[in-house]
């Protein structure tokens, strides 16, 4: 019942989102043809394109064809450069997903660990010292982040590439077969533009990463502060189990349902970052390009990357949902 | 049990993986060399190195179309330059058209100009170039009317004909010296007859008789050209294609060049690393390359209006503005005053405000002010738009603001909006004042006097109307005596000094970063604002 509810409860959160979506496109001052044209048309030629793209037409009118645009998977056409926004997300998806999932791969790694080590050694100088890593990791801006890495390991360092998903003469050999470059690397058998691919990855994955990190880091932390206080974990403590199992393989165990919760939450976290990210290593991904039709005043291309990062975001919220319900029966009742 | 150890173990490789890729590079080598620095010997088959390499130029251009009846901007057309031949074109280090499919282009009279193609020229899919291709040329960029606009450069071709496989005429609605110059645009480029005669060929999907063809387009990250082997032009090629890569921010290209991920980053540079490159990027393996550049930036007043309908008003901002103080203070040197309409390295220049008003004289200006009855201060409104032609218009206008204001003679009240709203703007007479900037089409001066000073033909409309001036742009744009259209554009020249209807701010010098090694760059970085991809070569160090 839980599940059929949760599923029936998307429909209406996500028409909330598109039509959020679509009147804050239309507050903008100006429709979006003269916003993004004017200037560099004629006023008979903007009528026209603004009648083709149906901006003449009253607003509810427009609000069905968005949201019918939507059903069948027309987000429209960009005004600047005619292209599908579908096809954006397509070729410049991967490069997006590559980033997120290795930067996710990269919280995981930093902030489930210290997380654990700062719920175990509670109160402690380590403790205090993760916590404000946290807290830095969390609240430093992305971009300042990532000029701080470009600067030390790129610039002064020069152990690493600054931007870009690979060197220029490497992205140049490699056939695009799938949009993502290190699969596409693969593919084409080249372990050398894999490696180079990798290069460039890690830099503004690490730069993500951290953003995420230091909130599973507090999240783990305090779930496991709680849990550690459980009376089965005092039972298994009294039964003589050593500390250390209980820690890891009961306490930390259980400290992950409520994890898995807020998972959904960071992925929001985790493509507003992106689009930072990818602006501050010039990363051709989805965030880049709602920089780039942001810049250019093209609110038709704006409008359908916003509202697939939507959907991408509510939907990750489901899955997490009923991945929760899944593992931990008790949110069922 | 065994499934969270294979994750725990996916996890530890794939760390493992970034950690060593961190660690994968050789230590020894240079530090911009951790991208591409290996691989640049890729390509080579043995020969030259430096002719077996593609360029890799990094810009933050964007390139909208590169179908010739498509786009009206630099950057696209720059490719177009690189693809596909015109008729006539304007060779490296000239100002003149020469003949480039063509034999020869001559007039038959006034209105009609017949050119004759070389034998042998090909497209690169192994079709030969013939008079048919240029008439199919003209006649699509006429039926798409892309609203692009580069279409309009064409207009005035009443009709063309084919009359032989090698002869083409083109019959003018009206005489127009400038005839040769527009030929050599990108307008003018020649495309197979493949391409639709009433709709855009896809950009991966076209193809010239140039230097290069496409081999992908991605505009937003990477576009590859590669070398045409049918063609049979008469520029040499020094390398074996161009791979041009897409940066959004000036910062991202500027470390680009500095690891050597590219070998040329060339538009566009911010002043503030142009000034860092110039003092530190020699220890980094960067040179910057200066070449002349014909893009101008000024002023446009109101002329039919107060403050400025009085001329002594404009005569005085002409007076008291120190372009030395904005090249130097705001733009480091990377711009050079200009001191009149039609830029230095472009035929008929004179430095005509120099001439007529010296240095700066605050006791002149307020002298003419006095002679004239004008009350001071003269209170205006000052437009520009901080998204159009460069972050330091903002500095620049500060600067002018300052140095009006400083005399007492001045109450300057500056505004700004942005391009898309001020593009509308500009032309309805609401601004007192405003900025704008040109890129030139081509390297004739009519190019930087007719449309701006004729009284009906100008696209500022701001009311400015001088008879002697219209006669003068009627000279420039017929009369097929080149020495008298010269002579018609200096006295245009001195003429706008003295009505100051516009005040030509700065030249903008071309500049690119360069890896040393690389070669060529220097030379295609002049006036005709073309940067020829074939000329460049060598092995980036």
């Amino acid at each position: 019942m839980y599940l059929v509810t949760r599923v029936l409860l998307f429909v209406p959160q996500v028409l909330v989102i598109l039509t959020i979506v679509f009147v804050l496109m239309r507050v903008a001052p100006g429709d979006p043809v003269t916003v993004a044209l004017g200037g560099q048309r004629s006023p008979e030629q903007l009528a026209e394109l603004r009648a083709a793209a149906g901006y003449d037409r009253p607003v509810i009118v427009q609000y069905g064809e968005y949201l019918s645009g939507i059903l069948r998977f027309d987000l429209g056409t960009t005004i600047v450069d005619s292209r599908p926004v579908t096809q954006i997300f397509a070729v410049n998806g991967g490069a997006t997903l590559t980033l997120t999932l290795a930067a996710f791969l990269v919280a995981l790694l930093i902030g489930l660990p210290l997380g654990l080590l700062a719920g175990r050694y509670r109160d402690t100088g380590l403790d205090a010292s993760l916590r404000v890593f946290g807290i830095l990791t969390y609240a430093a801006p992305v971009f300042f982040l990532g000029l701080l890495l470009q600067l030390a390991f790129a610039r002064g360092l020069g152990w690493l590439p600054s931007s870009s998903q690979a060197s220029p003469i490497v992205l140049a050999r490699v056939p695009s077969e799938t949009n993502i470059f290190l699969l596409d690397a693969l593919l084409a058998g080249d372990t050398e533009a894999f490696w180079n691919g990798l290069e460039h990855l890690i830099l503004p994955a690490v730069t993500l990463g951290l953003l995420l990190s230091g909130v599973f880091l507090r999240i783990v932390r305090i779930n496991l502060i709680q849990t550690l206080r459980s009376d089965y974990v005092e039972a298994a403590r009294a039964r003589g189990i050593r500390e250390r199992r209980v820690v890891v393989q009961h306490a930390f165990r259980n400290a992950m349902v409520p994890f898995v919760t807020i998972l959904g939450l960071q992925v929001a976290l985790l493509l507003g970052g992106a689009i930072l990210t990818e602006q501050t290593f010039n990363w051709n991904g989805i965030g880049s390009q709602l920089v780039r039709y942001l810049d250019s005043r093209d609110y038709v291309a704006v409008q359908g990357i916003i509202t697939l990062i939507a959907l991408v975001v509510v939907t990750a919220s489901l899955l997490i949902d009923i991945i929760n319900a899944i593992i931990d029966p008790r949110v069922r009742y | 049990m065994r499934r969270r150890r294979f994750t725990a173990a996916a996890a530890l490789a794939a760390a493992g993986a970034l950690v060593l890729a961190a660690c994968g590079g050789d230590d020894d080598e240079d530090p911009g060399d951790s991208g591409n620095g290996a691989e640049n010997g890729a390509e080579g088959d043995g020969g030259d190195p430096a002719t077996d390499l593609p360029v890799i130029l990094g810009t933050t251009d964007s390139v909208t179309n590169v179908d010739p009846a498509g786009a009206y901007d630099k950057p696209s057309w720059n490719i177009a330059y690189n693809m596909y031949q015109r008729l006539l074109a304007v060779p490296l280090g000239e100002t003149e058209p020469q003949p480039d499919a063509a034999e020869s282009c001559d007039w038959d009279d006034d209105t009609t100009y017949t050119c004759t193609l070389k034998s042998g020229q090909m497209f690169s899919d192994g079709t030969e170039m013939t008079a048919e291709n240029v008439v199919h040329s003209v006649d699509r960029q006429l039926a798409i009317e892309h609203e692009s606009g580069g279409w309009e450069l064409l207009s005035g071709i009443e009709s063309v004909e084919a009359t032989d496989d090698s002869t083409v005429v083109f019959h003018l609605a009206e005489p127009d010296a400038t005839f040769p110059f527009l030929l050599t645009t990108a307008a003018a480029s020649i495309v197979p007859l493949d391409f639709p005669a009433d709709q855009l060929q896809p950009n991966d999907q076209v193809f010239g008789s140039g230097p290069y063809t496409v081999e992908s387009f991605d505009p937003t990250q990477q576009i590859q050209l590669g070398v045409n082997p049918n063609y049979a032009g008469d520029r040499p090629i020094n390398n074996s294609g161009v791979v041009l890569q897409f940066y959004q921010q000036e910062s991202a290209l500027k470390q680009a060049i500095e690891e050597g991920e590219v070998m040329i980053a060339y538009r566009s540079l911010s002043v503030t690393d142009i000034a860092d490159l110039e003092d530190n990027g020699a220890e980094r393996g960067v040179d910057v390359v200066v070449g002349e550049g014909t893009e101008i930036n000024y002023m446009v007043f109101q002329v039919g209006r107060e403050p400025f309908d009085e001329p002594a008003v404009r005569q005085a901002i002409a007076q008291i503005i120190d372009r030395e103080a904005i090249a130097e203070s705001v733009y480091r040197g990377t711009v050079t005053p200009l001191y009149g309409p039609v830029p230095e390295g472009v035929a008929g220049h004179v430095p005509t405000f120099q001439d007529r008003y010296g240095e700066p004289d605050v006791e002149a200006a307020e002298q003419l002010l006095a002679d004239a009855g004008v009350d001071t201060p003269v209170a205006f409104d000052l437009w520009w738009m901080p998204d159009r032609y460069g972050a330091e218009i903002a500095d620049m206008y500060g600067e002018i603001e300052r140095q009006l204001e400083d005399t007492g003679l001045f109450d300057v009240t500056l505004e700004q909006l942005s391009w898309a709203q001020y593009s509308t703007t500009f032309s309805d007479g609401s601004m007192d004042a405003f900025d704008l900037g040109w890129f030139p089409d081509h390297p004739d001066p009519s190019n930087y006097i007719a449309p701006f000073y004729h009284s009906e033909r100008n696209f500022l409309n701001y009311d400015y109307n001088n008879e002697q001036m219209d006669e003068l742009i009627d000279v420039i744009l017929t009369d097929t005596d080149q020495d008298a259209r010269i002579q018609a554009v200096e006295q245009a020249s001195e003429i706008v000094a003295e009505d100051v209807p516009i005040i030509q701010l700065w030249q903008r010098d071309q500049i690119a970063a360069v890896r040393q090694g690389v070669t060529g760059v220097e030379e295609t970085l002049d006036p005709s604002f073309i940067f020829y991809y074939n000329v460049v070569s060598g092995v980036a160090e």
